[in-house]
C-alpha cells in the first residue's frame, strides 16, 4: 500500500478508529497513540484484508478492537470521572456535564470487552452479527455480554438516581 | 413465573434475547404486574439515556489535526533500511569524530543538544534513583514532591496536550494507595472549587473530601477508601492532588513540593 492510498484510508476512517479507541481506552492521548499505531498496522497488513470475508470497515473495526484490547491501558479508570470533571467547558449546559460525568462513571465499572461492546453497539449502532465478526466471538456471547452491560448500567444508574436526571430532562 | 424470576429475565427480554416460551411467560406476567412493568420501563429509560450520552460524547470526538503528519514521520523512520556491517563501521567512526569534536566544545553541536534537553523532563524514580524521561514537554516547569511516604514510588506518567494548554499527570503509588498529581497551565483557569481552605506553606489550597466516594460494591483492589482532592494554584499552574491517603499525608505531600530542577 502506498502513502497516497493510506492517506485516503486515514482520512475516511480516522474518526471510526479514534472514537472507538477513545471509548475503549478512556483518554484522548491513549486514543491518539492508538490511532497512529493502528494506521501503521493497517499499512503493514493491508494485504491480509479479504473483501470476500467482509466489508473494509468491518476489517478496520477488527484491527482497532484487537489493538485496543491487547494494549495494556495505562489509564486509571477509577480516577477517570474525576479527571473528566476537570475538563470544564463553560459553554456546556450543566445537565450535559452531569451526563458526561455519569457516562464516564458508568464506563469505569465496565471491563475493556464490555466497553468495546458499548463502542460498537451504542457508539456505532452496529448489528450483533457484525459485532460478533469484529470481536471474533459467537453471536450468543455478544448478546449475553450486552445483557450483562444492561444489568450493570441498571444497578449503576439506579444507585445514582437516574430517575431524577430523567425528570430534569423532561422538565 | 414469579416477580423475581421475571426481573432476572427482564434485561434479556428487553434485548429480545430470550427463548420463545420465556418471552411468552414474561409477557403474561407483565399484563398483571405493575411492579415488573415499572422495572421494564426503568430499564428502557436507562438504555435510552445511556445511548444518548454515548452518542453525544462520540459526536464531540475529533482526532488531533496533526496525527497524519506523525504517522508519516513514523513511516519514514521505520522504512529506513537497516545499516550493513560496513555502514555500521562508518557510522561508528562518524560518531567517534562527533564525540571528539563535541569534547573540543564545538558550540553549535552543544547548543543544539542543550536545546533538545530543554524540552525534556527528567523525573527521578525515588526507589531506584533512575530517571524517567518525558520528551517534548516545555509548557511549564512542573512541581514535584521532594519526599514520599514509605513504600511509595513514581509509577506512571502522562501528558495531555489540548489546544490551549498542557497537562502533566504523575502517579505515585504503593500497593492499593495512590497519589495522582495532575498539573495544567490552562489559560482560563477556573476559580478553585468550594472546599475547606488549607495552608500549604506559601499558598492556600482547597480540600474537597470526598472528591468522589466509590460505592462499596464497585470498589476494586486498586482503591480502598474514598478519594479526596486537594487543589491549589502555584506560579500560574493549577495543581490537583487526588488520593485515598489520610488528609495529613496529602498535606505533607503537597507541602514537600517544589519546582522540578532541570
Amino acid at each position: 500500500m502506498n502513502i497516497d492510498e493510506l492517506s485516503e484510508l486515514f482520512h475516511n476512517y480516522q474518526k471510526l478508529v479514534y472514537r472507538t479507541a477513545f471509548l475503549i481506552l478512556g483518554t484522548h492521548e491513549e486514543a491518539e497513540d492508538a490511532l497512529q499505531d493502528i494506521f501503521l498496522k493497517i499499512e503493514r497488513s493491508f494485504g491480509s484484508y479479504n473483501p470476500a470475508k467482509g466489508a473494509l470497515s468491518t476489517w478496520i473495526y477488527r484491527v482497532t478492537v484487537n489493538h485496543c484490547l491487547k494494549r495494556k491501558s495505562r489509564v486509571l479508570w477509577r480516577f477517570l470521572p474525576l479527571l473528566r470533571a476537570q475538563e470544564i467547558q463553560p459553554s456546556q449546559p450543566t445537565s450535559q456535564m452531569e451526563d458526561d460525568h455519569q457516562l464516564f462513571e458508568a464506563l469505569s465499572h465496565l471491563t475493556p470487552e464490555q466497553r468495546t461492546l458499548v463502542a460498537l453497539r451504542y457508539g456505532w449502532q452496529l448489528p450483533y452479527e457484525e459485532i460478533a465478526l469484529i470481536m471474533g466471538i459467537p453471536l450468543g456471547t455478544v448478546k449475553s455480554r450486552h445483557t450483562r452491560v444492561i444489568k450493570l448500567l441498571q444497578v449503576y444508574y439506579n444507585l445514582n438516581d437516574l430517575p431524577a436526571l430523567i425528570d430534569k430532562e423532561v422538565e | 413465573m414469579n416477580c423475581q424470576s421475571v426481573k432476572n429475565l427482564l434485561p434479556a427480554f428487553y434485548l429480545a434475547d430470550v427463548a420463545p416460551h420465556q418471552r411468552q411467560a414474561v409477557e403474561r406476567h407483565l399484563i398483571s404486574c405493575t411492579d415488573c412493568q415499572a422495572s421494564l420501563a426503568n430499564l428502557s429509560a436507562i438504555d435510552q439515556h445511556f445511548q444518548a450520552a454515548v452518542t453525544r460524547q462520540m459526536d464531540h470526538l475529533t482526532p488531533p489535526s496533526n496525527t497524519w503528519k506523525r504517522i508519516q514521520a513514523k513511516m519514514i523512520t521505520r522504512n529506513q533500511k537497516p545499516a550493513t556491517n560496513l555502514r555500521l563501521v562508518w557510522l561508528a567512526l562518524a560518531a567517534a569524530v562527533i564525540i571528539v569534536l563535541s569534547t573540543l566544545a564545538v558550540p553549535p553541536v552543544n547548543a543544539r543538544l542543550e536545546e533538545i534537553a530543554r524540552r525534556w523532563l527528567l523525573i527521578q524514580v525515588p526507589s531506584s534513583g533512575t530517571t524517567v524521561t518525558i520528551a517534548d514537554f516545555q509548557a511549564f516547569t512542573p512541581w514535584i514532591p521532594s519526599s514520599l511516604p514509605a513504600g511509595f514510588d513514581l509509577t506512571t506518567t502522562g501528558i495531555h496536550t489540548r489546544s490551549d494548554s498542557e497537562e502533566l499527570q504523575l502517579t505515585y503509588s504503593s500497593g492499593a494507595d495512590v497519589f495522582l498529581l495532575v498539573q495544567t497551565n490552562q489559560n482560563s483557569s477556573p476559580s478553585l472549587p468550594d472546599g475547606k481552605t488549607v495552608d500549604l506553606g506559601t499558598v492556600e489550597g482547597k480540600l474537597i473530601d470526598p472528591a468522589g466516594v466509590v460505592e462499596e460494591q464497585y470498589r476494586t483492589a486498586f482503591i480502598s477508601g474514598s478519594i479526596r482532592l486537594l487543589i491549589w494554584e502555584q506560579d500560574g499552574i493549577l495543581i490537583s492532588l487526588y488520593s485515598n491517603m489520610p488528609v495529613e499525608n496529602m498535606l505533607q505531600f503537597a507541602r514537600s513540593m517544589g519546582p522540578l530542577q532541570k
